[in-house]
């Protein structure tokens, strides 16, 4: 890199940037339309508000549009000088961010109107948090990572904050902030020890250094890399199979072919023995940083305050869309990791310890809570450990050595991420559309099955769901393919570990189900008002279905996701 | 096609009349809605299912499995198909029986409810349908996860059961409920994963069957206890017994008759259908622990059960004894007591099922179960104390009713329970351990004072309520029973004076059921005998011509099946 400038004028191809293009330059656009809509249209503030909530939704339905045609091919290629990387992952977890951020809009005219918010503030930062979500989703570097997440953070502790006359929501901002710069520290560290170990940032190669490689290994010649190797771009991936790390060296470099001395005067870079420690120490930094960013526990004592602080639907979008994100960057980053031989033996101590404490902090929590929100806090912790089995069986070496199998356990997360944004967009969707009764206290749901019947049904599939057991519906499937690939290569520990929570569980949501359907309602009960229009049953009505119809065909999901 | 309409039928008719029929005339849809559901499993019964128990050969996923269900629907799911996960539905003798029971049951549920049920009518009679469904599909599921889908719909309807219309306590008991019953079918759910990933790679259980897995499985112990959980907190067999109690003792009269008459046969019948057939091995290994585990349950049942003030409370503690005598029955793997433990859960549905009818009955007109609120009823209202004896006496065990011919043949079949003896070869083994603790005489005789103590509380509690002097002025104006419960009660006798005089009827189908089952484990009985040819009681006529190396795997089953079939 140092000394390469010359080389690195970015090629960039349209259809490469196009679906991210339209997020960041929606967000500006929406930025300006907000000031020139009243000064030169001489809209009233209603008016505007609307044609705002328009544009954000044709830019958001316009990404949507250019991921779902799969503008980036998907092939797991690096483009953009390795900067980003498109794989299926990346490509399905994009579609959920930009879904969610879909039914924000839909839910937040009403929130506007009632709580008097600025209404071009919240969509440029909604559309900034989806473009840093997106991309990180596809990141294939550590430092562009580590900028799309301070793009999708910085918009989100905002959005959290939005709501400045509610104190509790600036609390929650705040908090938010506070710890977020902390995990963000920590992020930083880890990525310059995985520097300081590999000599580069980018996570995946573009697979030459790696082909040759293996074919050294297959012809038995020792493993001898090629000195020019700072033209092949290669990523951490490759600089741990072959056990060195690149050093970038400020002379031309020399060296003996054939009894002559050979001068290559482009070098930059060369390959050194790889600190393991360092490594190890970069991994374990970056992970308590990803930790905090996806309220994994003992990193999650922000969320609760903010899950229930921040406005309902913009605790939607922390809950599902930013974890999406962040997941599919741990999963790109571990699947890096794990082409060093002895990264699953030590990091899968940590990560099986945070998916235990998670599990059972998360549902332990959630007992005691006597909020809706706090509960769902909770819950999203639990969910947060399941999902950590399932990266805990990713880099098992058992996994690790098997295409097939890869491909199986991103399906089960990139399902169960699927399966676990419906179900929160459809618990937080109700606890927003039912305002103040949805977003207190749980009591404040007793008896709401006399009052409005379908929204309790709904609220009851949505419980179900998140409880995972039973029933086929969707999150009993996620549930499903993440225990199923864990028990496949022997987590049963792991997997009891789950299951047992799971059992816990049931206890919290069904809670939920108990005041809806089994409590009279006390008799000041008022029925509440709702917002009108037809954005909020939309949305109800869409997860609600989609939670049922994937229950009982889940590789459904996959099909609609372009896999024949 | 004609199982699938008796499974589906409560449920799409049900949603229908919700949708159609007013509130007060729910009930009335429900329960023609169940009476279609019996006329159709009868018409099952006698004309479409074969009794002889012919075997045919179908093709389940490319392979070609000779199979013994009948009525069989199999629809491979849609997008699932690469996992071998199919829309599978079948019925053997076991089921069949177990299908009538739930069709004949289903019906004194909505009768029992007519006017108990006041509230919230409509959902209560839908709920009840969708438990209908749920029990349907539990007995007639050869799918591991049809199975598994089936039994958690279970627990659905009667979580609403109870906690909607149950009394004081209904939301403790109904939480306690579902955490007992998904704690369990959570520990089944990673068995039948197990399963799946050890050598099945299918979740079709005629498929497992042909496989062979109970061969391949021989060592599985964790998958065998995992399935066994779910069944056993089902049953419930001691300890698992808490939530029982609790959750009878809050449900409306119709949960109860349901919990007790069918669901909790569920348990057995999971043990029955997949616990022993796909791991052998580990049944006989640890038939002993649960040997033991139900005497302890039918004598700590009894014992609970005598101390209880409330009926409603010690008709439940009743269940976990008489429960008890059927996992003893089911785990000495022998002829007579195996039939008897088939036997008896038909029994215990119609008996436990009637007390709790009786009882509902009583809180109807006074609500309370209290013992001590009654006394002296006999006078006013003979109608009832009549058929309620015929029920107490039947549960008790009376020669001549239902109860005993069920009882006895597994007290007779403990006493010989030789077989598991015979496993225990290999030194320092769990096997040989367990024989330690096999003293059959010991649990056929305290399983022996389950009986009388059976008496005991049972009679005591008849004596209370219906004789002695009536001193309570409400008790003076009771109403005798109108003609609708005299119906549901009479009907019970009937169904148990007949039992208990022919039971030949019952026993020729569960005969059938229990050889099956004996084929199964005779492999793994005579696991571990060097020379000795295996003999043992109630079995010789079939069970004489096995080698001796234990090397015989479930080839030989059919084989011999067809020689019991001729004799």
């Amino acid at each position: 890199m140092i000394g390469q400038f010359q080389t690195f004028v970015p090629q960039v191809a349209l259809d490469q940037v196009l679906p991210f293009a339209i997020l960041i330059v929606g967000g500006l656009l929406i930025l300006a339309l907000d000031a020139l809509l009243e000064a030169v249209a001489k809209m009233t503030p209603e008016r505007r508000d609307q044609t705002l909530t328009l544009v954000t939704g044709l830019v958001l339905a316009g990404a949507f549009g250019t991921f779902a045609v799969d503008m980036l091919g998907a092939n797991a290629r690096p483009f953009l000088e390795g900067a980003f990387r498109a794989d299926e992952f990346g490509h399905l977890g994009a579609l959920l961010i930009i879904g969610t951020a879909l039914a924000f809009v839909l839910m937040a005219p009403a929130l506007i109107k009632r709580r008097k918010l600025p209404a071009g503030e919240m969509y440029t930062l909604l559309l900034f948090s989806v473009a840093g979500m997106t991309l990180l989703t596809v990141a294939n570097e550590l430092i562009t990572a580590f900028i799309c997440i301070e793009i999708l953070s910085l918009s989100l502790y905002v959005l959290t904050g939005i709501d400045r006359r509610n104190r509790r929501s600036s609390e929650a901002s705040f908090k938010y902030f506070i710890l977020g710069a902390f995990a963000s520290a920590f992020l930083v560290f880890g990525i310059a020890f995985l520097f300081g170990a590999t000599g580069t940032t980018q996570l995946f190669g573009d697979g030459r250094a790696y082909d040759e490689m293996q074919t050294a290994e297959k012809i038995g010649r020792p493993v001898q890399l090629p000195t020019d190797i700072a033209n092949y771009n290669m990523g951490i991936n490759e600089v741990l199979y072959s056990g060195q790390r690149i050093v970038y060296a400020a002379q031309p470099v020399s060296e003996v072919v054939e009894g002559q001395i050979v001068t290559h005067p482009n070098v930059i870079a060369t390959l050194a023995p790889l600190n393991p420690m360092w490594l190890f120490i970069g991994f374990a930094l970056l992970f308590v940083g990803l930790c905090f960013k996806l309220s994994l526990a003992p990193f999650h004592m922000w969320a609760p305050d903010v899950y229930e602080g921040a406005p309902t639907i913009t605790t939607m979008l922390i809950a599902t869309a930013s974890k999406v994100a962040a997941f599919a960057f741990l999963v790109h980053v571990v699947e890096a990791l794990s082409f060093w031989r002895f990264f699953p033996a030590g990091a899968s101590f940590i990560i099986s310890a945070v998916a235990v404490i998670s599990i059972a902090w998360g549902n332990l929590g959630a007992i005691v809570q006597t909020n809706f929100k706090r509960l769902l806090a909770y819950s999203s912790i639990a969910h947060g450990g399941y999902l950590t089995i399932a990266i805990a069986t990713l880099i098992h070496p058992e996994v690790f050595s098997d295409l097939g199998r890869i491909e199986r356990v991103r399906d089960a997360i990139v399902f169960y991420l699927f399966a676990y944004t419906l179900m929160n967009v459809l618990a937080f969707g109700i606890a927003a559309y039912l305002g103040r009764q949805g977003e207190g206290e749980i009591s404040n749901f007793r008896g709401l099955f006399h009052r409005r019947p379908a929204i309790a049904v709904a609220m009851s599939v949505a419980m179900v769901s998140l409880m995972g057991l039973g029933l086929p519906i969707v999150g009993f499937w996620g549930k499903i393919y993440v225990f199923k690939e864990a028990v496949d290569v022997g987590l049963i520990a792991l997997v009891v570990i789950g299951a047992l929570g799971s059992v816990v569980s049931a206890f919290y949501y069904l809670r939920v189900v108990v005041e809806m359907f089994m409590r009279d309602a006390s008799a000041d009960a008022e029925a509440g008002t709702v917002p009108q229009g037809f954005a909020y049953p939309l949305v109800i009505g869409l997860s609600c279905a989609a939670i049922v119809i994937f229950g009982f065909l889940p590789p459904l999901f996959f099909v609609l996701g372009g896999r024949g | 096609m004609l199982l699938t309409l008796i499974i589906f039928i409560p449920l799409v008719l049900g949603l229908l009349a919700c949708a159609v029929v007013p509130a007060r005339q729910m009930k009335y849809a429900a329960l023609g809605i169940l009476v279609l559901d019996l006329l159709l499993s009868v018409y099952a019964a006698a004309f479409a299912f074969d009794w002889a128990g012919a075997t045919q050969t179908v093709e389940i996923f490319g392979t070609s499995v000779e199979t013994a269900f009948q009525l069989r629907a199999h629809v491979a799911w849609p997008l699932l198909s690469q996992f071998e996960i199919s829309y599978s539905v079948g019925l053997d003798h076991l089921s069949m029986l177990m299908v009538l029971l739930t069709t004949v049951l289903g019906i004194f549920g909505v009768l029992c409810s007519f006017k108990a049920i006041e509230k919230r009518e409509k959902e209560f009679y839908f709920h009840l349908l969708l438990l209908q469904t749920g029990i349907l599909a539990t007995f007639s599921a050869l799918d591991l996860f049809v199975f598994y889908m089936s039994w958690e719909l279970m627990v659905v309807p009667l979580y609403f059961l109870i906690g909607i219309w149950g009394s004081k306590d209904r939301l403790y008991a109904t939480m306690k409920f579902v955490i007992f019953t998904l704690a369990g079918s959570l520990m089944m759910l990673l068995a039948i994963l197990w399963m799946y990933y050890n050598g099945a790679q299918t979740y079709s259980y005629e498929k497992m069957l042909t496989l062979g897995m109970g061969e391949q499985w021989r060592f599985a112990v964790w998958p065998f206890l995992g399935l066994m959980a779910a069944f056993l907190i089902k049953v419930p067999l001691w300890p698992l017994h808490t939530w029982l109690p609790d959750a009878h003792t809050e449900a409306p009269t119709a949960g109860s008759v349901i919990l007790a008459g069918v669901l909790l046969k569920t348990g057995v019948y999971g043990i029955l259908r997949f616990a022993i057939p796909l791991f052998p091995y580990a049944a006989v290994a640890l038939a002993p622990l649960f040997t033991w585990l139900a005497v302890i349950a039918i004598i700590y049942g009894a014992m609970c059960a005598m101390v209880q003030k409330d009926m409603k409370r010690l008709v439940a503690y009743s269940s976990v004894s008489h429960m008890g005598f059927i996992i003893l029955g089911v785990f000495c793997f022998n002829a007579q007591a195996l039939s008897g433990a088939i036997l008896q859960m038909i029994n215990h549905g119609i008996s436990t099922g009637g007390l709790f009818l009786a009882v509902g009955m009583i809180y109807e007109r006074r609500h309370t179960r209290l013992m001590s609120e009654f006394g002296g009823l006999a006078a006013r209202v003979p109608i009832f104390a009549a058929l309620t004896m015929v029920m107490v006496l039947s549960s008790v065990g009376l020669p001549g009713l239902n109860g005993f011919v069920g009882e006895f043949p597994i007290l007779v079949g403990s006493m010989s329970n030789a077989p598991i003896l015979a496993a225990a070869r290999e030194p320092n083994s769990i096997y040989a351990i367990l024989r330690q603790t096999n003293y059959t005489w010991l649990v056929a005789s305290l399983a022996v004072t389950g009986v009388i103590l059976g008496a005991v509380y049972l009679l005591i509690m008849y004596q209370k309520v219906f004789f002695g002097k009536l001193d309570k002025q409400e008790n003076k104006e009771l109403l005798d029973l109108n003609g609708r419960e005299v119906f549901q009660l009479a009907v019970l006798s009937l169904a148990a004076l007949f039992i208990g005089l022919f039971p030949q009827t019952l026993l020729k189908p569960i005969n059938h059921t229990s050889r099956h089952l004996l084929e199964v484990v005779s492999v793994p009985l005579s696991f571990g005998q060097e020379n000795e040819p295996m003999r043992y009681e109630g079995t010789e006529e079939h069970g004489d011509e096995h080698d001796a190396t234990g090397e015989h795997n479930h080839a030989s089953a059919p084989a011999s099946d067809e020689r019991a079939g001729e004799s």
